[in-house]
């Protein structure tokens, strides 16, 4: 009994150590153990955020139409409630005006690209600071593959990184891993937009001469095979020329605001596998 | 078995509120934390039990090689066995710097790991420090909210997470 404790604890380090260095080589040689595993969790805890998502949504409706006036007088009871029965009608109908809106939005970017597309919700973030993803409730079943584009109406999201049954991680354009052939729009100026994290990106490549300014709208050239050609990346945000070597620094601030994401279209056509 | 499978739904539940109401506004490391007061307060069992999934689920959901925030949930274990031993985390004001302390290591461990495997480095950003600090100052709470999860345990008739090693 005595040996078995003194065990123990080198006996827990070690699987802990043998088990992370398993893992980390799996998951750098992408291997699909990796990925089932990786599957099987979100598969698990995802459909909980979704529903928790919808919850809360009807609680804040609840909250704003009803709850909002409790503390009433007496003699204007009836009446209080009948102005919360239409603050919350009318909640309903501009949470009901704004998905049409959107959805109207995302309709006719799906008319624009002529491309086969696949919509889908945005069920769950990466919060941590490490990377930039988010989770959709489409996958494999839907027909979504790796290295499928990923829009929104305002312009570019991201690209699918990782496929599971029913979901799908999508690399948004400013993780650090996220790299895409850009174009300036006004001036034709060429580089490779590169994720830099939290809500940063730039343009890299772009040399010194080049008529580059704050403001610029910055596409995708459509070329690697990614993103279609003409859809937005973002706006011109900083230039500097000042630094040291041959190119200039553009800062650029994504299209899509990439933290209050909802509905996206998967463009079926366009990709390119992430693995070589 | 049945306060690891309380202590993890626990951290999914901190998951869940991190993912639908902090969520962009404010970058807190609440499971690294509760990593850290289970590894602090608990039998080694039972914290392991609870890191392994809870870095697992971090892992699942980040773009970061699969094995990453499971090895900063260990590190952040083997941080709390050693503080364990060698402090007295008795105040609200110890907690927080003992938390300050184990949380900026596991950065430090990340961005190492990060860099040995060959992935882009993260730049050191003020926001990063705060996200650190802010998250220690939750430290004296966490550690209530364990303790007065084993008492409402107890008084249900239930033994102690730490009696049941």
């Amino acid at each position: 009994m005595r040996s078995r404790s003194r065990f123990h604890k080198p006996l827990l380090l070690a699987a802990g150590v043998l088990l992370v260095f398993t893992l980390f080589s799996l998951s750098l040689k992408r291997s699909p153990v990796t990925q089932r595993l990786e599957g099987v969790i979100i598969s698990l805890t995802a459909p909980g955020l979704q529903i928790l998502r919808s919850g809360g949504e009807a609680v804040k409706r609840l909250w704003t139409g009803y709850f909002y006036l409790v503390g009433v007088q007496r003699e204007n009871e009836l009446l209080r409630r009948r102005l919360a029965e239409a603050e919350q009608m009318e909640v309903r109908y501009q949470e009901a005006l704004k998905a049409v809106q959107r959805l109207e939005a995302l309709l006719d970017l799906k008319r624009q690209l002529a491309l086969p597309v696949i919509g889908a919700r945005v069920v769950a973030y990466d919060p941590s600071l490490w990377s930039r993803a988010v989770i959709i409730d489409q996958g494999r079943t839907a027909g979504v593959e790796a290295g499928q584009a990923v829009v929104a109406p305002a312009g570019i999201v991201g690209r699918v990184a990782e496929v599971y049954p029913r979901h799908a991680k999508v690399m948004l354009i400013v993780d650090r891993l996220s790299g895409a052939d850009a174009m300036v729009q006004r001036t034709r100026v060429r580089g490779i937009l590169q994720g830099k994290g939290a809500n940063r990106s730039t343009l890299e490549y772009v040399p010194k001469s080049a008529d580059v300014q704050v403001g610029d709208v910055v596409l995708s050239s459509g070329l690697g095979g990614i993103y279609p050609a003409g859809l937005v990346f973002g706006r011109v945000s900083a230039v500097n020329r000042r630094g040291p070597g041959v190119f200039q620094e553009v800062e650029v601030t994504p299209a899509v605001d990439l933290s209050t994401l909802e509905e996206v279209l998967v463009v079926k056509t366009a990709k390119l596998a992430l693995t070589p | 078995m049945v306060g690891s499978l309380l202590l993890a739904l626990l951290g999914l539940a901190l998951f869940y509120f991190q993912n639908l109401v902090l969520y962009p506004y404010v970058h807190v490391r609440l499971l690294s934390l509760l990593v850290f007061a289970v590894g602090l307060r608990q039998p080694l069992g039972v914290a392991a039990a609870v890191a392994v999934p809870l870095g697992l689920l971090q892992d699942a959901y980040a773009l970061t090689p699969l094995g990453l925030h499971l090895s900063g949930a260990l590190i952040l274990l083997a941080t709390a066995r050693s503080f364990q031993r060698r402090l007295l985390l008795a105040g609200p004001g110890s907690q927080t710097l003992a938390a300050a302390g184990a949380l900026a290591l596991e950065e430090v461990f990340l961005r190492l790991t990060l860099a040995f495997v060959g992935l882009p480095a993260l730049p050191w950003r003020a926001t990063g420090g705060v996200a650190i600090l802010a998250t220690a100052l939750l430290a004296p709470l966490i550690f209530a909210g364990l303790k007065h999860t084993d008492l409402f345990l107890r008084r249900l008739g239930w033994r102690s997470l730490r009696e049941q090693e």
